[in-house]
């Protein structure tokens, strides 16, 4: 026997061998999953039975090496499911969604972050309207931010901007308004019984306390709920109980539908133009390609307006910026690898075309992708920022579409700036802070910027 | 050609070994029946296994398809790292809540270890069973001698604080954890008591709980209205229930109160049994398992009592084997129930252990009166009752406010209602005896 007929033969050894092996793995597999048959039924002896030895099934040593997803998890879920589905009671097939729906929203909601969110196929739609410019309700973008207080962690709604148009924008909510009621009823921010406890009170103090807290946990509204009512275009006009800084005030808002226009432009004196981008989603590039080209090549000066923007799609801003910033990366990203954190960048396609001197307006409204961007234009762009400080939100939400229409948002990183700033829950600071509510129709921001691009042109002429 | 023919072997011997790998086990166990079933199961299995696409969506493996995609995408993509167990089992009490039955539930290892060991009942607590009411933690009602009764504790006293830390939020079972441990050991309560406006603190010593079960009482020596408070059903219930009539009997019993107030159920055949000693021929309680098949369960013949003019008392903590035997005596015309409408369970629990000794109490039958009156209370995903259950009694009397103890004679309203009646009842007897 030669050698190459030894290894054709040693080849189909190991071949065989491997091929058993597989099909064995696979029946393992198989036997760690319960089928109907395993499913002892229940014996009716006492109320509450007790029956320790059931017949469940075994888990397999060979799940173990399948893949770093436990088998035994899904298994164990798979063995509570079968027993439901077999043995309970009042189990009917049209209890299997929302029991689908219930784990998966309990199993995001374990992760204690408000922003990762399960969404139902109705709260989806919504979401991707949301993303491509139109939106339902009082048309504001909102979060929620954790904040911990004197040891309670509380959860407050609020708006990052309300949009252009918007029935919030009329009704005068501003960035960074916490909604703290909804027609008189508490989106509840807190566990009250958890404040309770921690407050120290005492006798009849305490009871008192505990009976305040248990009827404000019935009559409050939860965070979903809240944000149904605050995205549902045919919620009646609602007032609403909203936070800012120190005072509190009630405003009055109507929802309908929105269609935020993601790009508008103007010329003004001077040969300055003005481009406000209010979100980005997937059609503002190509808004802004078209509004670039409408301003035509002769700009001595651009005002960027990016206050009251809160962001959007992670893609299309990289777009936007490209057309904007020479630069290769737009910003970092920070994501998780097994049990580490790492950078990447975020990579564009740089063929900026403007060659103007660029002024920024930014404020409190100015969120996300938004924040990356100013950055990125005063960093590589050499813009001056002109305004407040902005939001302060790097998280990255992804939304991962599920089998049946239903939906996750999952925090799937953070956006750091192009040197690696870290900017979640501080915000960027302005160049040159200019207050930038507008107060009877003067926008001191936007004179301020038009101020500066005159300046530097002036110079530039005289020089 | 001869490469030719081992190149066209080559993946049937494969196919071969895989198939004989696939069924190793059936060929060790020698079962041909088996492999062949595993065979015709093979591709549903294959596929779930692997998780197609085409699984998630059967409608049957929606939760299961459901979880394990958001499960898989949280465990890859999520920005902090993550406890998949502890996902794992967020996603099942958050399936099981699903249901509306608070009787369904997860047990952690922890939970279900501590649950152990209550049915087990070699722990060493205070005597006081506890029960979650709109969010605070109340007595559901000490056990008559146990340290919580001894010391004061009554039924229907809100815990405030174990040991002076505060139990507002907290679950039965994490404040029963707190109460429970070394005989011998003190544990300090704070109570609070309706209709008193300061908090009571109670130092109470933890014992072996041992509870007695049934008590007897002459209401009315002079026309022999007796009364059986029952506490529980355990497996003595039916004989004490019995001596204790015999007691009365030797006492001149004409007519029976059987009181079952505070009684939150316990053993099934219990219930029959009872029931028995009232119902001598019939159907006692319908027992409604999945897909609406009813089993009947009938009254043992010939262990009845004699039939004395008979009350049953009930209250809102009645519950579960009392409702049966209460719904059984109203639906037989054996005697008339007084009192508050009943807690409102009938459902049976059969408790899963599962792989990871967790465990999953599952509601897998539910009890209907021999009228088919469903005895459970309902409520809806808002939390709000759709349907109240439980029995209304055939003459409602609210307790008085100022009744303080199962004892206070003096006060118990619905016991002086029910000696009434039947003192109504004897004396209407007499009279048409004597005419």
């Amino acid at each position: 026997m030669n050698v190459l007929s030894l290894r054709r033969v040693l080849f189909g050894g190991v071949l065989l061998v491997l091929a058993f092996l597989g099909g064995w793995w696979l029946r393992q597999q198989m036997a760690a999953l319960p089928i109907a048959s395993a499913h002892p039924s229940a014996r009716l002896s006492s109320l509450e039975e007790y029956s320790p030895q059931q017949d469940t099934p075994t888990p397999s040593a060979a799940s173990e090496n399948i893949s770093p997803i436990s088998m035994d998890l899904m298994q164990l879920f798979y063995s509570v499911y079968k027993y439901v589905e077999k043995q309970h009671v009042e189990y009917t097939p049209e209890l299997a969604k929302p029991m689908a729906y219930g784990a998966v929203r309990a199993m995001l909601q374990s992760l204690n972050d408000p922003n990762t969110r399960f969404l139902d196929p109705e709260e989806a739609r919504l979401w991707q309207e949301a993303a491509k410019g139109t939106y339902y309700g009082i048309g504001a973008v909102m979060t929620v931010v954790r904040k911990v207080t004197e040891d309670v962690e509380r959860r407050e709604l609020t708006v990052v901007a309300p949009l252009p148009g918007s029935p919030a924008e009329k009704a005068g909510l501003q960035p960074g308004d916490v909604i703290s009621e909804i027609d008189g009823r508490w989106v509840i921010a807190y566990d009250p019984f958890l404040q309770v406890r921690r407050s120290g009170a005492r006798g009849s103090e305490l009871v008192k306390a505990l009976e305040e807290a248990r009827k404000r946990v019935v009559a409050g509204l939860d965070l979903r709920k809240a944000l149904g009512m605050l995205t549902n275009k045919d919620q009646p006009p609602m007032t609403l109980t909203v936070r800012r800084g120190n005072t509190t005030l009630k405003v009055k808002v109507n929802p309908s539908v929105l269609r935020v226009e993601p790009v508008t432009y103007r010329l003004m004196a001077d040969g300055l133009g003005y481009l406000r981008i209010a979100q980005f989603h997937a059609e503002t590039p190509e808004a802004l390609r078209r509004a670039l080209a409408g301003l035509g090549n002769g700009l001595r000066g651009l005002v960027i307006d990016l206050r009251n923007n809160p962001g959007g799609s992670l893609e299309s801003a990289s777009q936007v910026a490209a057309m904007l910033v020479k630069s290769p990366t737009l910003a970092l990203m920070e994501t998780r690898q097994g049990e580490t954190k790492r950078r990447q960048p975020v990579t564009i396609n740089a063929n900026p075309r403007v060659k103007a001197p660029i002024v920024v307006l930014v404020n409190r409204g100015t969120a996300n992708v938004a924040e990356v961007l100013a950055v990125a234009l005063r960093d590589k762009a050499n813009a001056r920022l002109v305004g407040e400080r902005t939001f302060g939100d790097g998280l990255i939400q992804t939304f991962i579409p599920l089998s049946d229409g239903s939906a996750l948002t999952l925090t799937t990183g953070k956006l750091l700036t192009l040197s690696g700033g870290d900017f979640h829950a501080k915000g960027v600071y302005p160049t040159v802070a200019v207050p930038t509510a507008q107060r009877l129709g003067q926008d001191l921001a936007l004179e301020r910027a038009v101020g500066l691009l005159s300046a530097r042109t002036t110079t530039r002429r005289a020089s | 050609m001869r490469r030719l023919s081992v190149s066209g072997i080559i993946p049937l011997l494969t196919t071969l070994a895989f198939i004989a790998g696939f069924f190793y086990q059936d060929m060790q166990a020698g079962s041909l029946r088996r492999a062949l079933h595993a065979a015709q199961t093979l591709p549903q299995r294959v596929s779930l296994v692997l998780q197609t696409e085409q699984d998630s969506q059967q409608g049957h493996l929606w939760p299961v398809g459901l979880y394990w995609d958001a499960l898989s995408h949280v465990r890859t993509r999520y920005y902090q790292p993550v406890n998949e167990k502890q996902l794992t089992y967020a996603a099942i009490r958050g399936m099981l809540a699903a249901l509306h039955d608070p009787y369904t539930r997860f047990m952690d290892p922890n939970e279900y270890r501590s649950m152990q060991e209550d049915t087990r009942g070699d722990f060493f607590g205070i005597g006081a069973q506890l029960q979650e009411k709109e969010g605070q933690i109340v007595i559901y009602r000490p056990i008559e001698g146990s340290p919580a009764d001894k010391a004061g504790v009554k039924a229907g006293d809100v815990i405030v604080e174990v040991d002076r830390k505060p139990v507002a939020g907290m679950r039965v079972d994490e404040v029963v954890k707190k109460i429970r441990g070394p005989r011998g050991t003190k544990v300090e309560l704070t109570l609070k008591r309706k209709g008193e406006s300061k908090l009571l603190h109670i130092t109470i010593v933890r014992d072996l709980i041992t509870s007695p079960v049934a008590y007897a009482y002459m209401e009315d020596e002079k026309l022999g209205i007796g009364r059986v408070r029952l506490e529980q059903f355990n497996e003595k219930s039916d004989q004490l229930l019995v001596q204790k009539v015999r007691e009365l009997e030797a006492k001149g019993l004409r007519a029976l109160i059987l009181d079952l107030r505070y009684n939150p159920g316990g053993l099934l055949n219990m219930a029959v049994d009872v029931a028995s000693r009232f119902i001598d021929n019939g159907v006692v309680v319908l027992v409604q398992e999945k897909n609406g098949q009813i089993t009947r369960l009938y009254a043992e013949r010939g262990r009845a009592l004699k039939p004395y003019p008979l009350v049953v008392l009930v209250n809102e903590w009645s519950a579960s084997a009392s409702e049966i035997v209460a719904g059984a005596i109203r639906d037989h015309k054996r005697g008339i129930i007084i009192g508050e409408t009943t807690f409102g369970k009938g459902l049976v629990q059969t408790i899963f252990q599962l792989q990871d000794n967790s465990a999953v109490a599952i509601t897998t039958a539910k009890y209907l009166t021999p009228s088919g009156y469903d005895l459970n209370r309902k409520v809806d995903a808002e939390g709000k009752e759709v349907r109240r259950g439980g029995i209304e009694p055939d003459i409602v009397v609210k307790q008085s406010e100022e009744m303080t103890d199962i004892e206070d004679r003096a006060h118990d309203l619905q016991l002086q209602k029910a000696v009434e009646y039947l003192r109504e009842q004897l004396t209407a007897a007499q009279v048409a005896s004597s005419r």
